[in-house]
This record gives structure tokens, sequence and C-alpha cells, in this order.
């Protein structure tokens, strides 16, 4: 059982963290390199601005061609795949749904939780965008996906209208609370681009929950079926 | 719904189900944890999933 889930998993995630680093690289990294280009010009107007504390100078440094940055990103969006399809898998295990449709469900599920709800009030950031301090924004983060996954996961599998209600309730609350915003907002990279940004990683994380999800899906029925046989 | 009548019928089945999911779940959330927060010793690992961050909206800065 725990064998198959992981399989499944491991490859479901390699592949959805390939086609992601693809979708990455041609419609979301031009638009932060353009940023970054924004950010060091930005730091020399206003060097008073504290930028959390670290500078992007190393990766252009040592990183000429950007191939070292682009195996890192591959490597960590590999990473992030394997890492959210096993907590879909485990989603799946708990349910016994599977198949590509169903995970077509969990993957818009997974894109609710842990991009949309948490981009409602840590709203999609190029570099070079204020933030408050980093730990804030981070437990806001783990805890809107944490509510909303909780509140999801009332809505649709509770026959009770009480626990419905709180379902409700954990979706609206982290935001009701609000994110932790900058005591100072301001970003260097122009508003048209922090827009196309929004929109071009809204679009990215939609095709990575999707196609996690039906992958997730279709190959741990697959798995399933293998070592019931 | 499926899973009261399937626990009458294959108890050890539910509990081996269980036991693989939470330990999916575990070793997903530690991998995203990693990928998405961890800093590492002179930010190391934010330097390296820094793109990834960005782009998947985890708090980078």
């Amino acid at each position: 059982m725990l064998r198959s889930l992981l399989i499944g998993a491991l490859l479901a995630g390699s592949i959805t963290g390939v086609l992601f680093t693809v979708i990455q690289q041609f419609q979301v990294v031009p638009l932060i390199l353009e940023a970054e280009t924004y950010e060091s010009t930005g730091e020399m107007v206003a060097p008073g601005h504290d930028h959390g504390g670290h500078s992007h100078d190393h990766e252009a440094a040592t990183d000429n061609d950007g191939s070292q940055r682009l195996l890192f990103s591959l490597l960590a969006n590999v990473l992030a795949g394997i890492g959210f399809s096993l907590i879909v898998a485990a989603a799946i295990s708990f349910s016994g749904q599977t198949g590509w449709r169903k995970g077509l469900l969990w993957g818009a599920a997974g894109f609710v939780v842990f991009f949309l709800a948490p981009s409602l009030g840590l709203a999609p950031k190029l570099p070079g965008t204020s933030g408050a301090s980093l730990l804030h924004q981070q437990l806001w983060w783990i805890a809107t996906a944490a509510a909303t996954a909780g509140g999801i996961a009332m809505l649709v599998f509770s026959p009770s209208l009480l626990w419905k209600g709180v379902g409700v309730l954990l979706l609206v609350i982290p935001h009701w609370v609000g994110a932790p915003m900058p005591a100072e907002a301001y970003s260097v990279a122009p508003e048209a681009l922090a827009e196309r940004f929004v929109i071009a990683s809204g679009l990215a994380n939609a095709s990575f929950w999707l196609i996690l999800g039906a992958l997730s899906g279709y190959l741990l029925r697959k798995s399933g079926n293998a070592a019931s046989e | 719904m499926n899973t009261s009548t399937n626990t009458v019928a294959k108890p050890q089945r539910i509990s081996s189900r269980i036991t693989a999911g939470l330990t999916a779940l575990t070793l997903g959330l530690v991998i995203v944890f990693g990928v998405g927060f961890a800093q590492g010793q002179n930010d190391v690992i934010h330097d390296a999933a820094h793109d990834t961050r960005h782009t998947m909206i985890f708090p980078c800065h």
C-alpha cells in the first residue's frame, strides 16, 4: 500500500515538476529577472530600504549563463512536485477516490489551498517588493493553507450542516484576521510588471495543480490496482 | 461514506490505508517545508529555491 503510494507520488510529482519548470521559464522567470534589474538600480536610489538582509548579487555573480539557476529551479520544482503529490496521495488514500477525474478535483483543491487562499492576503510578489517580517508572513501562509484545507474538507465531506458552517468559518477567518502587512508598502518594479506577474504565476500554479492532481489520481489508481493483484 | 462499509468488510486494509496516508502526508509536508520555508546555512536553500518560491508564492523576503 505504502510502496505503491510513494511510487505513484514520486512519478506524478517528478513529471509535474519538469513540466512546471518549462512553464515557469517561459512565463514567470523573465518577469522575475526584469524585476531584479529594477531591484539593483532601485537599491542605489533608495539605500534605506531593507530587502530582508540579503541580495541577489550572488546569483548573477556565480552564474553568468543562468544554467545553474535553472538547474536549482528544476530541482526545487521537482521536489515541490513530489512533496505536494505526497500530500495529494495522502488525501486520495484517506478518501479512496482515485482516477484522473477525481484527481483533477484534488488538484483544484490544492490550487485553492496552496495558492489562491494565501494569495488573497499575500499577493504574488516580485523581488524588490516590501513585506512584513518573513516569519509572520510564513506563519500566516501556513495557517491560511491549513484552515482552507480543513474548511474545504468539512464543506465537501461532512454530512452535518453544523460542520459545513464551521468549514465556511475556517475559509473566512484567515482573511478576516488579515495577512501581515509591511509598515511601508513599496515596490521597485513598475505596477504593470507586478500585474503581469500575478497573472503569470496564477496560470503557472493552476497548470501545476491540474497536472499534478490528474497525474496523481491516474497513477495511484494504476499502482493501487497493481498492488491488489 | 464508503469508508464505513469498508471498515466492516476489510478492517486491515483500511488501517494500512490510513498508515500509508499518514506516512505520505508527513513526508510531503517535510519536503514542502524544505522547498518553501527553510533558509539553510548562509541562505543556501533559499537561494536555490528562490524562483520556485516567488512563482509558488511562498513568502520569500
